[in-house]
């Protein structure tokens, strides 16, 4: 009916914009008098109860909803993290979005705050993985859900990036330095995880795809890693950590080879604790490429992958799913880029 | 927390139950997440001590969830949007400190666009949210504050100023680096170089600037962190003013230092990461710290990458300021009045502030450089 808004709905109903919303179609978790108040109101002003799923764009709520794949602490201490964000933000904030911030779906309240959640659409910053028992929480309620990032075999994302091959090209450029005793840091992010040197260094048994995909790309140069820690988050406190367990090793590795820049960073104080020279006596990689001004003059031997740009994909596509579309997901080329962190085997 | 208590607090409630702050308001608001027994003894210490919400119930943000649960938005109002915001290292880790606690307490941030557009502020005055926390000083959020106070949304402001209506939390600013600027003289420091994070006031400028009378400099934070190396004793031999905080600024500002004909014997740098910036560009020229120059920084953030330094500067706990209004503004919104709340800021005692090299005219070090 022309002129009759949701908003009226609710209002003569007394409940909140989203309530309205929810009683008008499935109800879930409201009771059965709430229920009934709410399709009596739209019934008196002769309100079109929308037929799919998606709440129409007049009534839009104009929040958008961000999924953080880790504590706050640890997803705003990785540079790339924040460049995603910035770049996710600096495209909502013009269309006019709030942004609301939501846990990880381990996180503590996920449950509440994702049946809470007064958004048009929600962006999670993890990988795609199979199964999210709280998206089905998110796809009940008619809230779309656009998942950041995809192997390029994996589920629909907005972003799908190759990470085997740039780190087989990484690694043939460490082993052609005649680096032999390679240690990786790889990283699991999520609620608890312990951090430490893990025995089954197998890429199979990763659990992150991402890492997965990397530890499979290390694989496939033909390289066995002399020790595999496992970080909890990618932060420069976890690199130091895990630089200071795996530079103790006697032998000593002569490379690290790192799932982040984060991580690297990391470990080169790590390396300057111990009056390890970089790259004389041992050679870091990372990944990501992100700035890191204080790590001057040293830059990171990586693999670049824009996070503003990351960011301002995810964006776009959740803006094409909103405009009902059923968008490709975009795919983003990596690329090895070196820095001076890597030299021949001392 | 101050002993005076004219009115019972939810503070006052949660002491007297045994629980904390969170779980007090939580049970108040008849949470089934608190255990009936802890609820009953909850409501038993507010009943005795005579503890009255001070707000009625705020518009609801939310229906009732399916778990039985009301979450609790809290709206995160700034005069830029969440992408700016997120480009300062200190506002990150206030924001931090913020998302943490209120995940902690199953509450939820929503970053408002800035309110410099009617269309936002439309949204402000839409958006489900229970309080609101305003990151810049009221007043230059003209609009947005109007709203706020249209729906009596409890607020807590991170940038408070003396006369505005929104409680805050605020940094005693001055004291810090007044603390940091006696560590100066009793080294026998007698004058800094100050390199300032900019004046504000619209305009961006970059390089050595006269030392500026106090009505020129609109931002709070450089005209205080000025005053209190005035106020010390301490003398200003030059001022460069940055376009930024950030390193490369840092770096920029420090180039331009070793191209005087002297050397400075003291850097005062009114941010860390402009002091971390400073510092690379002095150890490019090997120019020893503190033997040569000293440098000191303002903000206490974790900068592990400058190690072997330690950057000596005034610790400022952003990540305990946004822990601060999360905890205000959540129990603002269980209904305790909100008080402002002031932090004092510590010196952090680290490796690049010495004594003033000795030779002040014609040092080695300054003339190989000049």
């Amino acid at each position: 009916m022309t002129g009759v808004r949701l908003r009226d709905v609710a209002e003569r109903a007394g409940v909140s914009i989203s309530a309205a919303s929810i009683c008008l179609r499935h109800g879930d978790g409201f009771a059965a008098e709430t229920i009934a108040r709410v399709r009596a109101a739209a019934d008196q002003l002769g309100y079109a109860v929308p037929s799919g799923v998606r709440v129409p764009k007049a009534e839009r709520v104009g929040v958008a909803g961000v999924v953080l794949h880790d504590t706050p602490v640890n997803a705003l201490s990785c540079a790339h993290t924040l460049e995603i964000l910035r770049g996710l933000a600096g495209e909502l904030t013009p269309m006019g979005f709030g942004i609301e911030v939501l846990p990880a779906e381990q996180g503590p309240g996920a449950a509440c705050a994702y049946d809470n959640a007064a958004v048009d659409i929600v962006f999670y910053l993890s990988l795609a993985e199979p199964a999210h028992a709280t998206s089905e929480a998110l796809r009940m309620r008619g809230i779309p859900t656009v998942h950041l990032q995809s192997t390029l075999d994996g589920p629909i994302a907005a972003v799908r990036t190759d990470d085997v091959t740039p780190m087989r090209e990484l690694m043939s450029h460490v082993v052609g330095l005649g680096h032999e005793r390679i240690a990786v840091l790889t990283q699991r992010s999520g609620y608890n995880v312990r951090a430490g040197l893990v025995a089954d260094a197998r890429w199979e048994s990763a659990q992150a795809l991402y890492a997965r995909d990397r530890l499979r790309g290390i694989a496939e140069a033909g390289v066995t890693p002399f020790a595999v820690y496992e970080a909890r988050a990618s932060t420069i406190g976890e690199g130091l950590a895990a630089g200071r367990v795996l530079l103790d090793l006697h032998p000593r590795p002569t490379a690290v080879v790192c799932l982040s820049d984060m991580l690297a960073a990391g470990v080169m104080v790590a390396a300057r604790e111990r009056s390890i020279r970089v790259p004389e006596d041992l050679s870091v990689t990372g990944w990501d490429g992100v700035d890191l001004p204080t790590l001057a003059p040293h830059r990171l031997t990586t693999v670049l992958q824009s996070g503003t740009q990351k960011g301002m994909l995810l964006a776009a596509f959740g803006a094409a799913v909103l405009a009902g579309r059923a968008p490709t997901p975009f795919r983003v080329p990596q690329y090895v880029l070196l820095g001076t962190t890597t030299g021949p085997v001392p | 927390m101050p002993a005076r208590a004219p009115r019972a607090r939810l503070a006052h409630v949660a002491d007297r139950a045994g629980v904390s702050l969170a779980t007090a308001s939580l049970a108040l608001r008849r949470s089934p997440r608190v255990a009936e027994g802890t609820r009953i003894r909850i409501e038993a210490a507010a009943r005795a001590l005579g503890y009255q919400p001070l707000h009625a119930p705020q518009r609801r943000a939310t229906p009732r969830a399916p778990h039985g649960e009301t979450a609790i938005h809290v709206g995160v109002v700034a005069a830029v949007g969440l992408e700016e915001l997120l480009t300062d290292p200190f506002q990150v880790t206030v924001m931090t400190g913020l998302l943490d606690t209120l995940e902690q307490a199953h509450a939820t941030a929503t970053f408002l666009p800035p309110p410099d557009l009617s269309r936002n502020v439309a949204l402000l005055a839409s958006a489900p949210m229970d309080g609101v926390v305003l990151v810049h000083s009221p007043a230059a959020l003209g609009a947005a504050l109007a709203v706020v106070e249209r729906r009596a949304l409890p607020a807590i402001s991170l940038e408070p100023r003396p006369g505005d209506t929104v409680p805050g939390v605020m940094w005693l600013d001055f004291d810090g680096m007044r603390h940091l600027v006696s560590r100066m003289i009793a080294l026998g420091h007698s004058e800094a170089l100050v390199v300032t994070l900019p004046f504000g006031g619209g305009r961006r400028r970059r390089g050595f600037v006269p030392i500026p009378a106090q009505a020129d400099v609109p931002s709070q934070a450089v005209r205080q962190r000025l005053e209190a190396i005035h106020e010390a004793g301490l003398g200003v031999s030059a001022v460069y003013e940055t376009e930024a905080s950030s390193v490369a600024e840092g770096e920029r500002a420090g180039e331009a230092i070793v191209m005087l004909a002297e050397l400075p014997t003291l850097i005062a740098c009114q941010s860390d990461v402009l002091a971390a910036g400073v510092l690379s560009a002095l150890e490019r020229r090997d120019i020893r710290v503190p033997q040569d120059v000293s440098v000191t920084g303002f903000d206490g953030l974790e900068l592990p990458l400058i190690a072997p330094h330690v950057l000596t500067s005034v610790l400022q706990d952003g990540y305990e300021k946004g822990r601060r209004a999360a905890h205000h503004i959540l129990a603002a919104i269980a209904g305790e009045g909100p008080e402002p709340s002031a932090m004092k800021l510590a010196v952090r005692d680290g490796t690049t502030l010495g004594p003033p090299r000795a030779v002040p005219d014609g040092a080695p070090s300054a003339e190989s450089h000049s």
